[in-house]
C-alpha cells in the first residue's frame, strides 16, 4: 500500500485506502477529488478550529470495542452548533462515519441500495421507513454546511455547500440517517455508542 | 480462597475427630472411683 | 459542539445583566440568575417567559464550577430546583446540568446531600418503556434490562420545577411536571422520563462522594451533610458474599453428610444380645476389647410396662481389673393422652459410650436397684433387660457441630444480604410485599 500525498502541495497523507474519492490537506488547505484516476482541484479545506475531541485524525481509537482509525473528519454546522463526521477504518479496512456531537456518538456504515429505504415524495417527520427488514420512524430532518474538511473521504463533499439530512429511530434504538446528494438520498445504517465508550486503544 | 481453605481444613479436623469418636464419650460417666492413675488418684484425695 | 470562535458572553435582554456562555450548540435556553428571565439561545436572547418568585435551592455549586467526575472534566452550566409533593410530604432536590465538550450534557443531582450522576441511556434496554399508568396496573413489580443489569421497579415521581438558572438544552418552565418511573439495579438507577415534550431514558450512578466534591473544590462544611441512605449508595458487603454463603451451604451439607456416615459407622459386636431376667440381676457380664483408638458402647433396654420406670446401675472395669467409670440411668415409659392428642415417652434404650484405655476383657457390673409407677418410687419394675456391646465407633456429634456452624454462618450472611438489600428498597412505593 503506497502513501498518498496532496496533488497541490506533495504533504502525505496517509495510506492509500481504494475507497478514497477525495482528499483535503490540511498542509495547504486544499481539497482535490479523483476523477478518471486524476486528482482535480476543488477548492478549500476550511479552517476546523480544534476543541477538545472524543476522535482525532489518524489517532486509533476503541469504539464500543472495536478498533477504528479516523482517515477524514468533516464539520458540519446546523448554525448554532456544529457536528463531525469522522470517516473511520477498522482493521480490515471496512469504512464507517462516526458522527459525534457533544456526546452523541453514532457508528454508522452505508447501506448498499439493494437494502436502503426508497421513499416516495418528500420525507417528513413521524414518516415510517424500512431498512434490513426493521421498522424506523423520522425523527428529524434538518440542513447543515460543510465548514471544515481534513483527510480522505470515499465520497466527494464540498466545503460551504448545504446537505439535507434525515434521521429516524428504530424501537430497538438503532439509528438510520439519510444524507441527500445529487442521485438522491444515501443512507447509513448504525448504533448510538456510549461516549464513555469511545477511549485510547 | 481462605475461606475454602479454613473450611476444608475445619471439616477434615472434625471429620477425624468423629471417626476417632472424640466427643462422642457419655459425659454422665462418674469416674473418680478410677484408682491406681497419679492425676486420679490426686483428684480423689482433693475430693475426699 | 460549539464553534470556539463563537461568542462567550452576553448581556441579558431583560436586565441588562452580563451572562457567560458555557454552554454547546444544544443550549437552547438561558434563564437569567438575575431577573429570571428565559432567552432563546435560538433567537438572539429574546425574553421567553420570567421565573417568579423562585427560591434559591441549597446548594454549595454555582453555574461555571468546573470538576471531574467519572474521569471527565465537566462545568456546571445550569441550575434547576425541583420538589415533588405528596400529600402533606414535600421532597426536595437540586439538579446541576453539567457540561462537556467530549461527553456532552449530564445532570448532577444534590438529593438530601447524596450526589449522583445521571445521563441519557441510549443503549437498549428492555422492555422499551413503561409508563406510571403501566406500573399502576401491574401485578408483579415491574422489571428492565440494560447493559447486563437487571433493574426492577423502585417508585413513581412527579416533579416540579421550583427554580432555573443558567443554560438548558430545552426550554424549562415553572411548574412543568416530569414524571419518573425509577427501577433499581445492583449498581444504578434506569428511569423512563416522561416530560412536556419528550420521553426518554436515563440511567444513573452513586458518585463517590468525597472525591466529586473535592474536585468541585467543596470542603469542609461547605460539604453539604447526608440525610439518611440513598437507595443507590453502595451496600458494603464482601464482594464474594454470594461465594461465601454457597460454600458455607456446601459446607454445611458436607458435614450434615458425615454425621449421617459416622452415625451408621456404628462398629462391630462385642457382646451379642443378651436379655437379663430381673431376677439375674445384679450380675456381672465380660466382653472382649481390641479397638482401643475409637468408641465402644454399652446398650441397655428395659422391659417396662406404661407409666413404669428403673433405674440402673453400671460399673465398668478394665482388664487389669480397675474400675472405669460407674454410671446411674434411668429408663422409662410413659404414654397418655392430653388436651394435644396421644402422647408417649419412650426412653426404654440408653446407650454408655466411652473410649477403652487398654485391650482386653472388660467387666460390666450391673444393677437395677430402684423403679416405680408414675412419680412414685415402689421398687424394681423391670422385667427384663437387653445388654450388648460394641467396639470401634464412630461419633457424629462433631461433624454434626460443624455443620451446624456451617448453617448458621450461611443463614447469617443471607439475612445480613437480605437486610441490607431492603434498607436499599424501604424507600420503594410499590406496595406488594413479594
Amino acid at each position: 500500500m503506497s502513501d498518498l500525498n496532496c496533488p497541490t502541495c506533495g504533504a502525505a497523507l496517509g495510506p492509500r485506502i481504494g475507497t478514497v474519492k477525495m482528499i483535503s490537506c490540511a498542509h495547504c488547505g486544499t481539497t482535490s477529488y479523483l476523477e478518471d484516476d486524476q486528482f482535480r482541484a476543488a477548492g478549500q479545506s476550511g479552517v476546523m478550529h480544534d476543541g477538545p475531541q472524543l476522535l482525532a485524525l489518524d489517532r486509533p481509537a476503541l469504539v464500543a470495542g472495536l478498533r477504528y482509525t479516523p482517515r477524514g473528519q468533516a464539520r458540519f454546522s446546523y448554525g448554532r452548533g456544529e457536528w463531525d463526521e469522522f470517516w473511520a477504518l477498522d482493521d480490515a479496512g471496512a469504512g464507517v462515519w462516526i458522527a459525534i456531537d457533544e456526546g452523541d456518538v453514532v457508528v454508522q456504515a452505508a447501506l448498499p441500495a439493494g437494502n436502503a429505504p426508497r421513499p416516495k415524495g418528500p420525507l417528513a417527520l413521524g414518516q415510517g421507513l424500512q431498512a434490513r427488514g426493521e421498522s424506523f420512524a423520522v425523527s428529524e430532518i434538518e440542513t447543515a454546511t460543510c465548514i471544515a474538511l481534513r483527510g480522505v473521504f470515499p465520497e466527494v463533499l464540498r466545503l460551504g455547500e448545504t446537505y439535507r439530512f434525515v434521521n429516524a429511530t428504530a424501537p430497538s434504538g438503532r439509528l438510520l440517517s439519510g444524507e441527500e446528494g445529487p442521485d438522491g438520498w444515501e443512507w447509513f445504517l448504525g448504533d448510538w455508542v456510549d461516549p464513555f465508550e469511545v477511549r485510547a486503544p | 480462597m481462605v475461606f475454602l481453605t479454613a473450611a476444608l481444613i475445619v471439616t477434615v479436623g472434625t471429620g477425624y475427630l468423629g471417626y476417632r469418636g472424640i466427643g462422642g464419650a457419655s459425659t454422665d460417666l462418674d469416674r473418680s472411683i478410677r484408682v491406681g492413675s497419679a492425676s486420679n488418684a490426686l483428684t480423689s484425695s482433693h475430693v475426699k | 459542539m460549539r464553534d470556539p470562535g463563537q461568542i462567550r458572553a452576553i448581556q441579558c435582554t431583560q436586565c441588562g445583566a452580563g451572562l457567560d456562555v458555557l454552554g454547546g450548540g444544544r443550549v437552547t435556553t438561558h434563564v437569567c440568575p438575575y431577573c429570571g428571565s428565559a432567552l432563546d439561545a435560538l433567537d438572539n436572547y429574546r425574553v421567553l417567559t420570567r421565573f417568579t418568585e423562585m427560591t434559591r435551592p441549597a446548594t454549595p455549586l454555582s453555574i461555571g464550577d468546573r470538576g471531574r467526575v467519572m474521569g471527565q472534566d465537566w462545568q456546571v452550566i445550569g441550575i434547576l430546583g425541583l420538589s415533588e409533593r405528596w400529600q402533606t410530604q414535600v421532597w426536595t432536590w437540586v439538579d446541576h446540568l453539567l457540561y462537556s465538550p467530549t461527553h456532552g450534557y449530564v445532570w448532577l443531582t444534590l438529593e438530601d446531600g447524596h450526589l449522583i450522576l445521571t445521563r441519557r441511556w441510549r443503549k437498549a434496554v428492555s422492555p422499551g418503556w413503561i409508563s406510571a399508568a403501566q406500573v399502576e396496573q401491574a401485578n408483579a413489580r415491574p422489571g428492565a434490562d440494560s447493559d447486563g443489569e437487571h433493574f426492577r421497579y423502585f417508585e413513581t415521581s412527579t416533579a416540579s420545577i421550583t427554580f432555573a438558572e443558567g443554560e438548558f438544552t430545552w426550554r424549562p418552565r415553572q411548574d412543568d411536571r416530569t414524571i419518573t418511573v425509577s427501577l433499581l439495579g445492583d449498581r444504578t438507577m434506569l428511569s423512563y422520563v416522561e416530560g412536556a415534550h419528550e420521553r426518554e431514558i436515563e440511567r444513573s450512578w452513586y458518585l463517590p462522594q468525597a472525591d466529586v466534591w473535592a474536585a468541585f473544590g467543596v470542603t469542609g462544611a461547605a460539604v453539604p451533610r447526608t440525610e439518611g441512605a440513598h437507595p443507590l449508595a453502595p451496600v458494603r458487603l464482601p464482594r464474594d458474599l454470594s461465594f461465601l454463603i454457597g460454600a458455607s451451604a456446601v459446607f454445611a451439607a458436607l458435614c450434615g453428610l458425615l454425621a449421617l456416615v459416622f452415625l451408621a459407622m456404628n462398629g462391630r459386636t462385642v457382646l451379642a444380645q443378651t436379655t437379663l431376667r430381673a431376677s439375674q440381676l445384679p450380675t456381672e457380664m465380660a466382653f472382649d476389647i481390641a479397638d482401643t483408638s475409637r468408641l465402644a458402647e454399652l446398650r441397655f433396654e428395659g422391659d417396662l410396662g406404661t407409666n413404669t420406670w428403673a433405674w440402673i446401675e453400671v460399673t465398668l472395669s478394665d482388664p487389669e481389673d480397675v474400675p472405669l467409670f460407674e454410671a446411674g440411668r434411668e429408663l422409662g415409659y410413659y404414654a397418655g393422652r392430653d388436651s394435644d392428642g396421644a402422647w408417649t415417652e419412650d426412653d426404654r434404650v440408653t446407650v454408655i459410650r466411652f473410649h477403652p484405655t487398654q485391650s482386653g476383657r472388660y467387666t460390666l457390673d450391673l444393677d437395677a436397684p430402684e423403679g416405680g409407677a408414675g412419680e412414685a418410687q415402689d421398687g424394681p419394675r423391670l422385667g427384663g433387660l437387653r445388654v450388648s456391646a460394641r467396639e470401634g465407633a464412630s461419633s457424629a456429634r462433631p461433624p454434626l457441630a460443624l455443620a451446624v456452624l456451617f448453617a448458621l454462618l450461611a443463614g447469617g450472611l443471607v439475612l445480613w444480604r437480605r437486610t441490607a438489600e431492603a434498607r436499599r428498597w424501604q424507600g420503594s412505593d410499590w406496595e406488594d410485599d413479594d
